[in-house]
């Protein structure tokens, strides 16, 4: 991550600098760098910093790292690793929570550790913090391996559209963030074209170690604009919509790429959101609604 | 930009290598950057202080001479600058590192990181052994996530705009209790200053920045307060008998049990919290799910079915 810091959190960094290097006399610059997830460039602009540093302005800390290796002396008093911070003792909580998911009933060796590490640096904040992952670790865990090994995986999907599970052979390309769903870009042996999946749907995943082939296959899904009103404004709505562009006379327009999806989201909103263009799609909602109620005579 | 957290380095070496009080113009005279008239002067070491109690390190403020308060004395104590954890074993360091992992281009990662860099300045090794490596990813790249979790630690009340239900947005005031994911969603539960009660919010439903109010420690934490209930899900007390066509409406089966079966429908029954929310999903099934009661649901059902059918005609 490379944005910008203020000068109070690289004070900080420097100061986490020195017990660090301490401990590790003789670090390389790079490894040094990632055990602080920095670049090179920054960490040479903090050690350049921290060399101008000292308890006066004639007794410097004298660091050395012009080698490519990073040692320090004369720095006794700042030797000292600092308390946690908030949120460092955060983030470490919540992905302790996401480790303990991921681990297997038969390592309570493993699940009693991570309760003791909690006791000891987090018992101010663990009542405050919980977290359970999103998708499944043992698909998630599928996935990477799939992705690293060029391997296929064997898929079972629930489509949400067609509301169907199914099983399927898929070639992973990419595994994304799309509006904070996780989404696997894959191309689908079944349906002979790109597919994009997301992980929280996928109930199970099976490498077959066979290789995958490259796919040079462009994304040919199509795309269909209609013209919606909102009715009742409900948050579900804007939720499950999404991105609405609204024209001067009050309607929105919404590309969906999924018409049989957008028909279920209509009937749920139960009369909220009325499509209004394209006709065909208006008059299939009647239909299929009038399907509905006729179930009931 | 270097200057300044030079300047800073350096109070706290200068803070930190003292056993007695120092005054101010002592350090004015020794640490370089605090220059100008002495009200800026001032004004510099004021803000250096509160910068670096914001970064947890603790000055303490003392006088010479109790009888005299004419000049006050500053430290910091190395006791309490020190980190008090010192008996991690090799193998919780190595389940620490792993689950630092799951922030990976995630918006704590950076302070992953340096937790974990600092546990490892303890001088603990690393005991990797059967230690699992492949944990799931935790998804946030919301700043609010970050005011969230500084207002927490310190206790500080917080306002920010909210898509409320009705999809306008309300002003909340809140005192923070707690911060948790569940289902890849965000959430953040407190005293509701207006409501005045614990609520629940979706991060993702936040419209503005989180801005923080008043004072640090202006609010306790309930000693009766765990996160992980607020996130529990509602119980699902009423019931409804519905016919489910075969392998379909899987996410209705979740919470479905079968009474019955022919060779196209299931006969389940289904249970939910609210009717408006059954409703809705039900609906969503279309003409693959069936309400046989009780009659309230299924007149419920009907009359959206009905609206939404009379407003496409």
């Amino acid at each position: 991550m490379n944005k910008r810091i203020t000068p109070v959190e690289k004070a900080a960094r420097l100061l986490d600098l020195v017990p660090y290097i301490y401990s590790h006399q003789g670090i390389a610059l790079d490894d040094l760098a990632s055990e602080f997830a920095i670049s090179k460039a920054e960490l040479l602009s903090d050690l350049n910093t921290l060399w101008m540093c000292g308890e006066s302005r004639f007794d410097f800390i004298d660091l050395e790292f012009e080698s490519g290796f990073v040692s320090i002396r004369n720095a006794e008093v700042v030797n000292i690793v600092r308390s946690l911070s908030a949120q460092e003792v955060t983030a470490i909580l919540f992905g302790l929570d996401i480790l303990r998911e991921s681990l297997e009933s038969e390592r309570p060796d493993l699940l009693a550790d991570i309760a003791g590490i909690k006791e000891k640096i987090g018992k101010s904040l663990d009542r405050s913090i919980t977290g359970e992952p999103g998708v499944s670790g043992s698909v998630s865990a599928a996935i990477n391996l799939a992705l690293k090994n060029r391997e296929k995986l064997n898929i079972t999907y629930h489509s949400l559209s067609r509301d169907e599970l199914s099983k399927r052979v898929v070639h992973p390309i990419e595994r994304r963030l799309e509006d904070g769903f996780e989404i696997l870009l894959a191309f689908c042996e079944e349906a002979d074209a790109l597919r994009t999946f997301r992980l929280d749907r996928i109930t199970n995943a099976i490498r077959v170690e066979s290789p995958s082939q490259p796919v040079s296959i462009v994304n040919s899904i199509d795309r269909i604009r209609v013209k919606i009103r909102v009715h009742s404004d409900h948050r579900e709505v804007f939720e499950a919509l999404g991105d609405l562009q609204p024209n001067p006379d009050g309607t929105l327009v919404v590309d969906v790429y999924n018409q049989s999806w957008l028909i279920r989201e209509v009937l749920a909103s139960a009369g909220s959101i009325e499509v209004i263009e394209p006709v065909e799609l208006r008059q299939e909602i009647a239909r299929q609604g009038a399907g509905i109620a006729a179930q009931y005579r | 930009m270097s200057r300044k957290s030079e300047r800073l380095v350096n109070l706290t070496i200068a803070l930190l290598a003292t056993s007695r009080w120092i005054t101010k113009s002592e350090i004015y005279q020794n640490i370089e950057g605090y220059t100008g008239e002495a009200d800026a002067k001032e004004r510099m070491f004021e803000r250096d202080k509160e910068e670096l109690r914001n970064l947890g390190i603790e000055i303490e403020v003392g006088t010479f001479d109790p009888l005299f308060e004419d000049e006050v004395g500053y430290r910091i104590r190395p006791e309490n600058y020190k980190m008090q954890v010192s008996d991690l074993t090799p193998r919780q360091l190595a389940l620490i590192s792993s689950a630092t992992q799951s922030w990976r281009g995630a918006i704590l990662e950076s302070k992953a990181s340096t937790g974990l860099a600092k546990l490892k300045a303890l001088g603990i090794e690393s005991d990797v052994d059967g230690i699992p490596l492949n944990p799931h990813q935790l998804q946030n790249s919301d700043s609010n996530l970050i005011h969230v979790i500084d207002a927490l630690a310190l206790r500080k009340t917080i306002s920010f705009s909210y898509r409320a239900k009705d999809n306008t947005f309300e002003e909340r005031a809140l005192d923070p209790y707690g911060v948790g994911t569940k289902n890849g969603f965000w959430y953040v539960a407190g005293h509701d200053l207006q409501r005045r009660d614990v609520r629940l919010f979706r991060l993702d439903r936040f419209v503005s920045e989180v801005k923080e109010q008043g004072r640090a420690g202006s609010y306790e934490i309930p000693e009766s307060f765990a996160m992980h209930q607020q996130l529990a899900s509602e119980s699902r007390k009423q019931v409804a008998q519905l016919l489910i066509r075969k392998g379909k409406a899987h996410r209705l089966r979740k919470h479905s049990r079968i009474l019955d079966s022919s060779e196209e429908w299931d006969r389940v029954e289904f249970s939910f919290t609210r009717i408006s929310d059954a409703v809705s999903d039900l609906l969503w099934h279309r003409d693959d799910v069936i309400v046989q009661g009780p009659t309230q649901v299924q007149k419920a059902v009907l009359d959206a079915v009905d609206f939404a059918r009379v407003r496409h005609e």
